[in-house]
């Protein structure tokens, strides 16, 4: 693509030639300390998000909508879904052999702080106990409305084991197998790393580095020879995924997350939110091998223990005092009683799982694949029944990133790509409470096609991301929310992303809902996020 | 500057180098061949012997010892600073020196009349190599041929691959092959300038650099066939920090082409990268250069047919040691660099030249690429765009690095003649090393999973 010069450019190029000394700086913007074989570095990422809601609040979405309607009737149609600052610090230091990482990120969002459009009762009601209808929860406030945190806070050091390149990493860090590129809980990372979904929803492109959030742990790499690497580590705290809050736009349910209070189980009736049982903090360890296998590509095999990052409901109905009269067999309780049991969530522990991948090129895009087993999975269950259902379960992906050759359409871009697909190969305990509305196996797919433009403006590069999901059997027993839990549906959106100077970047994005069963099929939004990092 | 002109000035080489066209396997040479560069030939293969007028003189084995107490990466001296400028060359006097005037140079100098000009000085030719390369590089006189066409080089090793070219393709595996050192550690910088003169830094990145093809005591039988290995560890821009690649080159670019492996920080993970390369925008630069024009040529010849067009005398950029020693805002100037600080001499170069191959695309539709005879670096060059316009100025500026010892050029600039908007790639001042040689280390560091070890995000 070749440009003109317009009238009138030349005169200013003239003058820009003029000032052009005092521009631009030379030195690197964020390298603190660098002396001899020491170097410190301190980059900050400010990323300014927003959103606004395109379609009103659809009633009657879930079997149940009572207690998955909040997040929905808490954002009319037009409202600000979001309103964020995000803050993501990181330290880098290393000196020689040994190397220190610390991260931070803060965040603040308007939308959370404030009241919000919910009508109340008798059109709509919330699952709040301790604030009005119209304000969120303080366990809600809190994670989205206002948070700081650290991620990352490890030690490392690498060099010679033996004669084979080692590098050891100690603290909180994330260690990743495999070869998932979207369906990460689908995959062998499901084993290593807990995802923050509220950032994933909330903030439009964010990385993995904000997403998959880091445990402590103690992990290694062996380098044994120039074609094979051996990896492991072994966990020593659990973190469960971060899901968004009961009340907040994307929560999947209204009786989950640090914010969730009840769980309505008819007019004037609940559950309260008991204490979570946390699990063992160990018991969480993986093994790898890579091997570099000319031509075919690479190949990794993978063992893991892990507890279940997701939560599993429990409830149950507090037994009537003594002396009472049971209630007939199949009745509901009489209206207005108020708390009449409680419900809390516990992390299934020791699920195992054996998978390998293989990441190869085929032609100039490159393809990943994996397919790994696990036993002692929970399984999507009925949360009355007092037990998980648990089984032998088989999952499978296959990625793709292929390049676009510069046309006459657009000078480069990307195409990234992904099919899942799981199976319950068997159920091995309390197959009784297994949620019937679950199935067997499900697949999914998720495409990103990315088209790009050099120089559309001086220093401006454009790039315009269409992207679509969709899950033609979604209603996984093996993956909670498999692909946005969608069953014949999915979403799709379009948007400009762009970056000036190669310093700020901005992205607009617009999002759509469709399908036959789609619990977020009201949630068309449109977003804007803009970011430096200095 | 007319066609006549241009063949006016060509001197056409002995027999042994002459015209050829590409996509034709080559048998080896002969003995014959090869004790010429013994003889009228450099061991490289350059015309040993001063030209008729003496303006360039004869190679008398270049500068083999660098200064005394010098430390490699340390910034190197010019070895010719008490040189004085001969002359100037500026859009006023452009017709006296068309004849010696790439055609890049003169739309360069024609489009920007109050800014650049070249300042000649004498010819030095510095350029040498350790013994060990100029034995292998007649040794592959005889050893060394293309196979598919010119896009696999067999028989080679440890120096330069056709001293005595006969096929455009040859000369540029000779660049490609040129000797660069055999292990180096670099960090550098690249500047990129856009179309209305905002100026940004692309990148700043430390480079871990190794030629298996030079190592010492090494054979065409005990080469492992990647003649290039380097891990690049991004630092800058603050947005990019952190990125990891490594680069593996082949010699055989049909079944292999090269590889490269990515540590992206956003994934936590080492993937190989997808095959980007020819003319594809080089992301770092926002397009300006595409990724084949990486150190002005890079990648498989494939997309070209290459005619070696013949040699001839032309002013160059050389000897450049003094660029390396200034600050960064000194030698950048708005469209191109300080002319001040860019020193030009007269030498013997070859010219090939490469039009789209039947049937492949490229967006930059003819180029022309000229090569210094002492080195074989690419040291200017132009590219045409599909409508036959002038697009593309290319421009290395090779510098005397004698504790490898060697002339390289990796510092190099591409300019947008239709826009305006230019890159500085490889920029090494103001840095805390430049180009610094290096102890040989295991390939094990040069395997992907290598990469997350160098960084710690």
């Amino acid at each position: 693509m070749t440009k003109r010069l317009t009238p009138g450019c030349q005169a200013r190029r003239t003058a820009i030639a003029a000032t052009l000394a005092l521009t631009g700086s030379w030195a690197p913007a964020a390298e603190l300390y660098s002396e001899g074989e020491t170097r410190v570095r301190l980059d900050t990422t400010a990323k300014y998000s927003v959103g606004t809601r395109l379609s009103s609040p659809m009633p009657a979405l879930a079997a149940n909508p009572v207690n998955t309607d909040d997040g929905s009737y808490n954002f009319s149609k037009g409202s600000l879904i979001t309103n964020r600052l995000d803050l993501l610090s990181e330290l880098d230091a290393t000196s020689g052999a040994f190397g220190f990482r610390l991260s931070a990120a803060a965040w603040s969002d308007l939308v959370y702080r404030g009241t919000n459009d919910n009508p109340g009762p008798p059109a709509a009601v919330t699952n709040n106990l301790s604030v009005p209808y119209n304000r969120f929860t303080a366990g809600t406030r809190d994670l989205h409305g206002s948070k700081a945190e650290v991620l990352d806070a490890f030690l490392s050091w690498r060099g010679d084991v033996a004669g084979y390149s080692a590098l050891v990493r100690a603290g909180r860090h994330t260690v990743l197998f495999g070869e998932s590129l979207f369906f990460g809980t689908n995959g062998i990372a499901a084993a290593n790393a807990p995802l923050d979904f509220v950032k994933a929803t909330t903030i439009p492109n964010a990385q993995a580095k904000e997403l998959f959030m880091p445990v402590p742990q103690l992990s290694a790499q062996l380098q044994v020879s120039p074609d094979a690497t051996l990896l492991g580590y072994v966990q020593t705290g659990f973190r469960g995924h971060r899901l968004p809050s009961a009340g907040s736009f994307w929560e999947p349910v209204d009786f989950i997350g640090d914010g969730a209070e009840s769980l309505l189980v008819g007019p004037g009736n609940y559950l309260a939110r008991g204490a979570d049982q946390k699990p063992s903090s160990s018991g969480q360890w993986g093994l790898g091998a890579r091997f570099k296998i000319d031509p075919v590509g690479e190949l990794g095999v993978y063992a893991a223990r892990f507890h279940d990052k997701f939560p599993a409901l429990q409830a149950g109905f507090y037994p009537p005092p003594p002396g009472a009269p049971l209630p007939p067999p199949g009745s509901l309780p009489p209206p207005g009683l108020g708390e009449l049991g409680s419900f809390s969530f516990r992390h299934y522990e020791g699920i195992r799982l054996l998978g390998v991948s293989l990441n190869t090129s085929v032609g100039d895009a490159n393809v990943g694949a994996e397919l790994s087993f696990r036993s002692n999975q929970p399984l999507i269950s009925n949360a009355f029944a007092g037990a998980v259902a648990v089984g032998k379960t088989v999952h499978a992906q296959v990625n793709a990133i292929i390049p676009l050759t510069r046309t006459e359409l657009w000078d480069s871009g990307i195409v990234l790509g992904e099919v899942a697909w799981n199976k319950v190969r068997e159920v091995t305990e309390n197959a009784a409470a297994l949620d019937p509305a679950n199935t067997r196996d499900a697949a999914g797919l998720r495409v990103v096609f990315q088209p790009g433009w050099s120089q559309v403006l001086p220093g401006l590069d454009l790039n315009v991301p269409i992207a679509v999901g969709y899950n033609p059997r979604g209603l996984s027993q093996a993956v909670p929310n498999f692909n946005g839990g969608y069953n014949r549906g999915g979403d799709w959106s379009i948007g400009v992303a762009g970056e000036y100077l190669q310093t700020w970047k901005f992205s607009l994005n617009l999002q759509r809902f469709f399908g036959t069963f789609n619990l977020v099929r009201d949630r068309n939004n449109l977003t804007f996020s803009a970011q430096t990092t200095f | 500057m007319t066609d006549v002109t241009r063949r006016q000035a060509l001197i056409v080489a002995a027999a042994s180098s002459g015209l050829g066209l590409a996509f034709s396997s080559r048998a080896a040479g002969t003995t014959e061949e090869a004790a010429r560069l013994k003889g009228d030939l450099t061991p490289l293969g350059a015309e040993r012997a001063a030209n008729r007028d003496g303006t360039i003189p004869a190679w008398n084995g270049g500068i083999r010892q660098a200064p005394a107490g010098y430390r490699s990466g340390d910034p190197r001296p010019d070895p010719f600073a008490a040189d004085r400028p001969l002359f100037t060359v500026d859009a006023k006097s452009l017709a006296n020196h068309q004849a010696r005037l790439s055609e890049g140079t003169a739309a360069l100098l024609q489009k920007y009349p109050e800014s650049m000009r070249l300042v000649v000085y004498p010819t030095r030719r510095s350029a040498a190599a350790p013994d060990a390369v100029y034995e292998n590089t007649a040794r592959n006189v005889t050893r060394a041929r293309t196979a598919e066409g010119g896009l696999v080089v067999e028989g080679a090793y440890g120096g330069i691959p056709f001293p005595l070219p006969k096929t455009g393709a040859e000369v540029m595996w000779n660049f490609m092959l040129s000797w660069q050192g055999e292990a180096a550690d670099v960090v550098f910088r690249s500047y990129m300038v856009t179309e209305d003169g905002r100026r940004v830094l692309g990148s700043a990145s430390t480079n871990k650099l190794q030629f298996p093809y030079y190592y010492e005591g090494g054979s065409p039988d005990k080469f492992e066939g990647d003649y290039r290995v380097s891990t690049t560890l991004v630092t800058e821009p603050p947005s990019r920090s952190g990125e990891a690649y490594l680069v593996r080159q082949p010699l055989d670019m049909v079944r292999r082409n090269t590889q490269s492996w990515q540590y992206l920080p956003g994934q936590r993970r080492v993937r190989k990268a997808p095959n980007i390369g020819y003319d594809a925008p080089n992301f770092i630069s926002s397009g300006v250069n595409n990724f084949d024009e990486i150190f002005l040529w890079s990648g498989s010849l494939d997309r070209y047919e290459w005619k070696l067009v013949g040699k001839q005398e032309l002013l160059i950029p050389y000897n450049n040691n003094a660029f390396a020693l200034k600050p960064v805002a000194d030698v950048l100037g708005a469209r191109h660099l300080n002319p001040d600080h860019v020193r030009w001499e007269l030498h013997r170069v070859w010219v090939v030249e490469a039009s789209l191959a039947p049937g492949k695309r490229n967006v930059v539709a003819r180029r022309r690429y000229y090569l210094d005879e002492d080195t074989w670096q690419i040291v200017l060059g132009e590219g045409w765009d599909a409508q036959g316009k002038l697009w593309r100025h290319y421009q290395s500026l090779p510098t005397v690095y004698y504790d490898f010892p060697g002339v390289f050029a990796p510092t190099h600039t591409v300019v947008n003649l239709q826009t305006g908007a230019w890159l500085a790639d490889s920029v090494f001042n103001e840095l805390p090393y430049q180009y610094r040689k290096a102890a040989r280390v295991p390939d094990t560091q040069f395997a992907p999973d290598a990469l997350s070890n160098l960084t710690l995000r």
